[in-house]
C-alpha cells in the first residue's frame, strides 16, 4: 500500500539547514563573516572568499584555529571544527627596526 | 646717450629693465641697429659671414676701438641680463665697426680675447655715461620689444643661420628636453620677451649637440634608448622615479621543457590597463626558472608591448615579433585588444567585444575556461547579495565549486601544460599627460604553490611560501613566517637541547586574543596543544617577542625567573610589555607545573648580542639566528655574524625551495619503494643528516602520492599473484 502522501516522503523544506554542514564564523575583530562548509571542504576555499570579502591579501593574513594555525588544505574534519566554532584571522606580524 | 628714467605704468619686465636703464646703463643706438640687420638681412649675409667679417675688422682695430666696441656689447647685454643666451643668438646684430662708438677710456675690458664679445662680460656693473635725462615712452619700449620680436618671429632670419653658430649656448628652456638622447624632430621653445609669450620652433639638431646632451638616465627607458636614430617624434614624457609594486599572476610551462615558454595574465595588473603599454620582464626563460634571491634580479630582460599608445611607434608589437624578441609565448591577437581597450572605442562594441572569452582585452594565453571560471564565480558571489555572510545568511559553497577543477590553463604549442608563476610588478607611471605606464617585470622567483616546510621537532613546523621569502629583501621588515623558517633551517642538522623549548613567531598571534579573564580557556588549551608543559625536563624556554608589528628580538626565560633580552637594535630598550604578557600566559596555562608557580616580577637582563648594522632592518634575522643557537645551546654566547647574512638566509631559503621544487618536478614513481624505505630509515635514525633533510622537504609534498602509489603496485602485484596460482 502506497501513501506518497505520508510526511516521511515529503521532500524537505528549502530553508531545513543541509545535513553534513558545519557552521562557522571568521572574524578579524572587527568584521565577522559566517559560512556554511561541509566537513570536507577545504580551508582554501574559506579563506580566499574571506579574502575576497575584505578585500584582504591572503598572503598577509593567517588563520588561526583555538590558536593553531590554519593551512589551505586543512579541513573542518582533520582540524576537529565544531559547528558554531570561530576561526580567528590575523594581520601578519612583521619587524624589523 | 639720453638717461632713461623709470616709467611707473610698465609691466615688472620693464621695470627691471627700466630700473637699471635709471642706473646709467647706456643703450647702443637701436635705430642704428635695426639698420645694420635690415641692411645685412638685404645683403643675404650669414652670420659666420658676419662673424669673420666682425673678427677681421676686429683684429685690424685698435685697441681704443676694441674698448669702443666691446662697451657697447657690453650695455648691449645689459638690455636683457636675465637671458643671455639669447642675445647669443642676438649677437648677430652688426658690430659696431662701422660707427665706433665713443666710449670711457678707463672702462676694464678684455682685448685680448674679441671674440668673447658675443658673450656677456659683466653686465650688473653699469658704465656711469653722463647725457641730458630723457623719459622713455611706451611706445618706444615697444620698439625695443619690436627688436626682439622680429628676431624671434621672423624664422628666415634665424633658419638661415648655419648649427654651428646658433649652438653657441642651449636655451634654457631646453634642459628639460637635453635628458633624451635621441634626435628630436621639433622643439617649442617658449621665449619670454617682456611680457608676451614668443613661441618659436627650431630644429632639435641644431639646438642640441653631442656634447650638451647628457648620458641617458635611467629613468629613461630602454625603449627610448633603442629609438635612437629611429623615426624622430614630437612629444616628450617626463617618468617619474616614483614607482609602485604590482603583482601579476603568470605562466609558466609545468613540464620541465628545455625552452620554458612564459607567458603573462594581465587581468590582475589593476583598473588602469588603459594606460598599461609596457611589460618588461627579466627572467630566465629557458630551463627551470631560478630562484634568486631578490638583489640579483633578471638574467634576460624582454619586452613586451601591449597597446597602442606605446612610446613613439603608436602601434602594439605583435605576437609574433613578442615571440621572436623575449622567447614568450603570446597568444595571437592578445596585443590588439589591449589595443583596443586603449582607443576610444563606443561602450558597445567593447561590451561586444568582452562578450566573447577568446576575446579577453586583459589576458595574454589565459583560456577561456578560466576567464569563464573567474566570471562565473565572481557572478555567484555578486548574485549572493551584500547580506551574505551574515549569521542568517551563511555563505554556502555550492557543489560546482567543490567538483569544479582548477583554472585550466592554455596548453603550450608542444602540448606541455602551463603552471603559474608569480612575478614581481613594477609598475611606473607616466605623468606628463598620463599618457604611458610601464610595468617592469623584474623580479621572478618561483611557482605559487611551492611552500617550505620545514618540521623542527615536536615544537612547530614551520611553513614558508614565496610571499614570506619576499621578505628577506634587502631592507624589508621580517614577517613571522620568514623569522619561523629560519630558525628552523638552522636547527637543520644539529643536535637540540632537550630542556629547551621554543616559542616562535607564530605562536605571537596567541597572545593577541589571550586575556588574564579567559583563565580556564587558556587552561584547557594548554592542556590539549602544549604538550611540553607537563615535560619536566625543559627548563628552560626561548621565545621569539615582537613589538608592534616594528621589532623583533629573542628572550631566555628559565626557571629561575631571570630573563635574558637578546636585542640586536641598540637602545631600542626592548619593550618588557610582551614578555611579562607571555610569561603570564604560560604561568597561567601551565599552572601545575614549576612554571606556573615562579613569583609575578621576573628579573630582565640583557645580554651582548652582535649588533645589526644601521637602517638593515635585520634584527628579525639576528632573532631567528640567536634563537636557534639558544635552542642548541642556552648557554653559548652569541657568535659574531656576517653583515651579508641577510643574503645568506635570504640564499639558504631560496635553496631550499628550489629543491621541493626540483622534487615537485619529479615523477614520485622514478624512485622506488626501496629508495624510499632506505630514505625513510635514513630519516628516522638521522645519521645522514643531508638525506633526511631532502626526505623532509620531500615527504611532505610526496606523502599522499607514493602512498597512492604503493596501493596501487600492492594491488597489481596480488592481481598478478592470483592470476599465477589460477594458472
Amino acid at each position: 500500500m502506497s501513501n506518497d502522501a505520508s510526511p516521511n516522503h515529503m521532500p524537505p523544506p528549502a530553508d531545513a539547514p543541509l545535513l553534513g554542514h558545519i557552521n562557522i564564523k571568521l572574524t578579524d575583530n572587527n568584521n565577522e563573516l559566517f559560512f556554511k562548509v561541509k566537513p570536507t571542504t577545504p580551508f582554501g576555499k574559506v579563506m580566499e572568499t574571506f579574502c575576497k570579502r575584505q578585500g584582504k591579501d591572503l598572503k598577509s593574513v593567517r588563520f588561526l584555529f583555538e590558536g593553531q594555525r590554519i593551512r589551505k588544505e586543512d579541513t573542518c574534519e582533520t582540524l576537529d571544527v565544531q559547528d558554531g566554532d570561530a576561526i580567528e584571522v590575523h594581520q601578519e606580524q612583521l619587524g624589523g627596526t | 646717450m639720453p638717461r632713461i628714467v623709470l616709467q611707473p605704468s610698465f609691466s615688472t619686465s620693464h621695470t627691471v629693465r627700466l630700473a637699471k636703464r635709471a642706473r646709467g646703463i647706456t643703450y647702443p643706438d637701436w635705430d642704428l641697429v635695426a639698420k645694420n640687420l635690415n641692411n645685412l638681412a638685404k645683403k643675404g649675409v650669414t652670420s659666420t659671414e658676419k662673424r669673420s667679417l666682425s673678427h677681421a675688422e676686429k683684429r685690424s682695430l685698435t685697441k681704443a676701438e676694441k674698448r669702443a666696441w666691446k662697451q657697447q656689447t657690453v650695455s648691449h647685454d645689459s638690455v636683457e641680463p636675465r637671458e643671455p643666451q639669447e642675445l647669443a643668438e642676438l649677437e648677430d646684430t652688426p658690430l659696431p665697426s662701422s660707427t665706433p662708438q665713443p666710449t670711457d677710456a678707463s672702462q676694464p675690458t678684455d682685448a685680448s680675447h674679441p671674440t668673447d664679445a658675443s658673450h656677456p662680460t659683466d653686465a650688473s656693473q653699469p658704465t656711469e655715461t653722463l647725457g641730458p635725462t630723457e623719459i622713455l615712452k611706451p611706445s618706444e619700449f615697444g620698439h625695443l620689444d619690436q627688436i626682439l620680436d622680429t628676431e624671434s618671429t621672423e624664422p628666415t632670419e634665424a633658419s638661415k643661420l648655419p648649427p654651428s653658430t646658433k649652438v653657441a649656448k642651449p636655451l634654457k628652456n631646453l634642459e628639460r628636453y637635453t635628458e633624451i638622447p635621441e634626435p628630436i624632430e621639433s622643439i617649442e621653445i617658449v621665449r619670454h620677451t617682456g611680457s608676451k609669450l614668443v613661441r618659436k620652433t627650431e630644429e632639435s639638431q641644431q639646438l642640441t649637440t653631442k656634447s650638451e646632451s647628457p648620458e641617458p638616465q635611467d629613468r629613461v627607458s630602454c625603449l627610448q634608448r633603442k629609438r635612437q636614430g629611429s623615426t624622430p617624434k614630437k612629444k616628450r614624457v617626463q617618468w617619474s622615479s616614483q614607482n609602485e609594486i604590482r603583482t601579476i599572476s603568470c605562466v609558466k610551462s609545468k613540464t620541465s621543457s628545455s625552452t620554458g615558454t612564459l607567458s603573462l595574465d594581465l587581468s590582475r595588473v589593476g583598473s588602469n590597463t588603459r594606460s598599461l603599454t609596457r611589460i618588461q620582464i627579466a627572467a630566465s626563460l629557458s630551463g627551470n626558472i631560478p630562484l634568486l634571491p631578490p638583489p640579483t634580479v633578471g638574467c634576460s630582460t624582454a619586452d613586451v608591448l601591449v597597446g597602442q599608445r606605446t612610446v613613439g611607434s603608436g602601434r602594439a608589437m605583435s605576437a609574433e615579433r613578442v615571440e621572436q624578441n623575449s622567447g614568450l609565448s603570446v597568444k595571437e591577437g592578445a596585443c590588439g585588444s589591449i589595443k583596443d581597450t586603449s582607443s576610444s572605442r563606443s561602450l558597445q562594441e567593447r561590451k561586444s567585444k568582452r562578450g566573447s572569452a577568446n576575446a579577453n582585452p586583459s589576458s595574454l594565453l589565459l583560456s577561456s575556461s578560466k576567464t569563464a571560471h573567474d566570471r562565473t564565480k565572481s557572478s555567484r558571489l555578486g548574485n549572493q547579495g551584500s547580506g551574505a555572510g551574515s549569521e542568517s545568511n551563511p555563505i554556502t559553497f555550492k557543489d560546482e565549486d567543490e567538483k569544479a577543477e582548477k583554472p585550466v590553463w592554455q596548453q603550450g604549442a608542444n602540448g606541455e601544460a602551463l603552471k603559474q608563476v608569480l612575478l614581481e610588478v613594477e609598475k611606473g607611471f607616466a605623468i606628463a599627460k598620463s599618457i604611458l605606464a610601464i610595468v617592469k617585470v623584474w623580479l621572478t622567483i618561483t611557482t605559487t604553490d611551492v611552500s617550505l616546510v620545514v618540521p623542527t621537532g615536536q615544537d612547530f613546523n614551520a611553513q614558508c611560501s614565496l610571499h614570506d621569502v619576499m621578505s628577506l629583501r634587502k631592507r624589508r621588515y621580517l614577517n613571522d613566517n620568514a623569522v619561523d623558517t629560519l630558525i628552523a633551517l638552522e636547527l637543520q642538522g644539529h643536535q637540540r637541547a632537550s630542556h629547551v623549548h621554543i616559542i616562535n613567531a607564530s605562536d605571537q598571534f596567541l597572545m593577541l586574543n589571550m586575556k588574564d579573564e579567559h583563565a580556564d580557556r587558556i587552561k584547557q588549551w594548554f592542556e590539549k596543544y602544549q604538550a611540553w608543559v607537563k615535560n619536566s625536563q625543559i627548563t628552560t624556554i626561548v621565545a621569539v617577542i615582537n613589538v608592534d608589528q616594528t621589532h623583533w628580538y629573542a628572550i631566555k626565560w628559565d626557571q629561575s625567573n631571570m630573563i635574558t633580552v637578546y636585542d640586536s637594535l641598540k637602545g631600542s630598550n626592548s619593550p618588557r610589555e610582551e614578555v611579562t604578557r607571555l610569561c603570564n600566559l604560560i604561568k597561567t596555562g601551565a599552572y601545575n607545573t614549576p612554571w606556573g608557580k615562579l613569583d609575578a616580577n621576573p628579573r630582565f637582563e640583557p645580554s651582548p648580542v652582535p649588533q645589526q648594522s644601521r637602517f638593515s632592518n635585520d634584527c628579525g634575522i639576528h632573532t631567528a639566528m640567536t634563537v636557534a643557537q639558544l635552542a642548541v645551546d642556552p648557554i653559548s654566547l652569541i657568535e659574531p655574524r656576517d653583515p651579508s647574512i641577510r643574503q645568506q638566509s635570504a640564499e639558504k631559503l631560496c635553496r631550499a625551495l628550489q629543491e621541493i621544487q626540483r622534487t615537485q618536478e619529479k615523477d614520485p614513481d622514478e624512485t622506488s619503494d626501496e629508495e624510499f624505505i632506505a630514505k625513510l630509515r635514513n630519516l628516522i635514525d638521522g645519521s645522514n643528516p643531508a638525506t633526511a633533510k631532502e626526505m623532509k622537504l620531500s615527504v611532505g609534498k610526496n606523502k599522499e602520492k607514493k602512498k597512492k602509489g604503493k596501493g596501487e603496485k600492492k594491488k597489481k602485484k596480488a592481481k598478478e599473484k592470483k592470476e599465477k596460482k589460477k594458472q
